[in-house]
């Protein structure tokens, strides 16, 4: 029988941190916790005979008394009328399709590809707006990109009397398209009352061109919610649907969705913004190669140790005005027996937490130890318990810490795709042996969440993040 | 294979390393099968780039 470990089972449970007030709290504003930060869930379904949904098809629709907004669009105050507080679109690179399309990417870190060192890594996209147009079509091309998987899908929020429901219980998808065909999702509300938020989770293998609408109708970004930063290996992964692309769509539990992996699984479970900046493969000694790397480890793709020192500057580069209410920094199992000792793992954390520090004083961080990958056993001694002891340790001497979240003993056992069945982990983890199926990715990201909610950060860091503004890119 | 590739792959620490079918006592086994994986989805691509 599966079995989910309560925290109470847990021998160092999860714990809210307070030394020094981290992630500028003890501030004259006073503080929140990030449960009262979140908007909340959105997991309601649009109710029935609400939505006309065509799915993802191929065949452009009929768009007469429809206009385009694109991606790059601006607005005559120079900002966008997309929402960008989590995103950073980017042109598709020359020769990505002849002619190179306009279209955009997210390139969240400063990750590359084996084969291809010179081009972006794209991440999943946020596609985010508030139109009075009852009607809405995305226009995006569907690519294979860095993965041989023809398969992709889309989730969408559309606010319904006032909150986000989804658009259905699971992305929409299709199953196999050609690398390069054109990719549309028609969505008709069945009211025409005045604006409401769109909210779309479009795959990184889908490059997004814009979003047509009924002409006369007023696109605009939406309003701004709280920015979580979700950093660590593969399970955070600014591409990681592509993982289980075997899997197909048949069991919708045991498949993995490119619009539904762990990042976009915290949107659905938080209604926050979330940055993608995990990079696979990596942890706090390892650069997703052999050996042991130190912070100023680069490989030619770009992959580098948990918050190296091109990590923690890419971040600053690209995401400090976001003013992020958390980041995450989550694993690493990929560290194994790199460390050599809870001590040195203390003390690489610490380096990492100062050098962040040095970036942002006031950023909120949230340490999540190793995963429970080959069932470690807390306080057994092994080299995956070593490093939990060693992050846990450095989360409650640093002053940004705000929490540390230790999911090693959530579930028990080993297996994958559902074999052997008394096995929990193998009910979680798809058939690559190593990443989170849907239902993995439901339950691990849900009590993650759970566990985020008793954090605190300050009020003026809310309200910085608040008060960022989408410029058009 | 394309010298600029494999250079890339050595780089990387590709051929340092089996692909990893044993048991789960390896401390390194679940890096070691992301990094076959990964290896594998990139020889992949180069063999299609146009994918």
């Amino acid at each position: 029988m599966a079995t989910i470990k309560t925290a109470g089972d847990i021998e160092t449970p999860s714990g809210v941190l307070t030394p020094g007030g981290g992630g500028g709290g003890g501030t004259s504003s006073g503080t929140i916790t990030l449960g009262e930060v979140m908007p909340g869930p959105m997991k309601t379904i649009m109710p029935a005979g609400s939505l006309n949904d065509s799915g993802l098809v191929t065949v452009q629709p009929n768009l007469t008394g429809m206009v385009f907004v694109p991606w790059n669009a601006e607005k005559s105050d120079g900002t966008s009328p997309f929402n960008l507080q989590s995103q950073n679109w980017v042109q598709v690179p020359g020769g990505w399709g002849t002619p190179t399309p306009s279209a955009c990417i997210n390139v969240t870190t400063r990750r590359s590809h084996w084969s291809k060192p010179d081009d972006p890594y794209p991440s999943g996209m946020e596609v985010n707006f508030e139109t009075n147009s009852s009607r809405v079509v995305i226009q995006t091309i569907a690519h294979n990109g860095f993965s041989s998987s023809p398969k992709k899908d889309m989730q969408a929020f559309i606010e319904w009397e006032g909150k986000m429901c989804k658009a259905s219980a699971m992305p929409a998808n299709i199953a196999s398209v050609s690398s390069g065909a054109a990719l549309y999702r028609d969505l008709t509300v069945s009211d025409s009352r005045a604006n409401r938020e769109w909210w779309f989770l479009v795959s990184a293998q889908l490059w997004f061109q814009g979003v047509w609408v009924e002409q006369g109708s007023v696109t605009r970004s939406a309003g701004n919610r709280p920015v979580i930063a979700d950093d660590g290996d593969s399970w955070r992964e600014a591409y990681d649907g592509e993982w289980q692309s075997s899997a197909g769509y048949t069991d919708p539990n045991l498949s993995c969705w490119q619009s539904n992996d762990s990042s976009f699984q915290l949107i659905e479970e938080t209604g926050c913004h979330v940055i993608r900046h995990g990079h696979g493969g990596t942890g706090y000694f390892n650069g997703a190669t052999t050996g042991v790397q130190d912070r100023n480890y680069l490989s030619a793709n770009g992959h580098s140790t948990f918050m190296s020192v091109d990590r923690v500057a890419g971040f600053d580069e690209k995401f400090h005005s976001r003013k992020t209410v958390c980041y995450i920094c989550a694993g690493s199992a990929n560290d194994s027996t790199r460390a050599g000792s809870s001590a040195n793992m203390k003390a690489r954390v610490l380096e990492c937490l100062d050098d962040m520090e040095t970036k942002d004083p006031d950023i909120p961080i949230v340490l999540i130890g190793p995963q429970g990958l080959g069932d470690p056993t807390p306080g057994g001694g092994g080299g995956l318990d070593q490093n939990r002891i060693g992050i846990r340790d450095a989360a409650a001497e640093h002053a940004l810490c705000i929490g540390f979240i230790d999911w090693m003993d959530w579930t028990d056992g080993t297996g994958n795709n559902g074999s052997p069945a008394d096995s929990s982990w193998a009910q979680l983890i798809g058939p690559d042996g190593l990443h989170l199926n849907r239902a993995g990715v439901r339950t691990i990201v849900g009590r993650v969440v759970k566990e985020l909610s008793k954090f605190e950060v300050s009020l003026d860091r809310v309200n910085e993040c608040l008060a960022y503004v989408s410029l058009a890119p | 294979m394309d010298p600029e590739f494999e250079r890339l792959l050595k780089e990387n620490g590709i051929g340092d390393i089996d692909p990893v079918t044993g048991p789960i006592t390896n401390p390194d086994y679940f890096f070691q099968r992301w990094y076959v994986l990964e290896y594998i989805k990139a020889a992949e691509l180069y063999e299609n780039p146009e994918e």
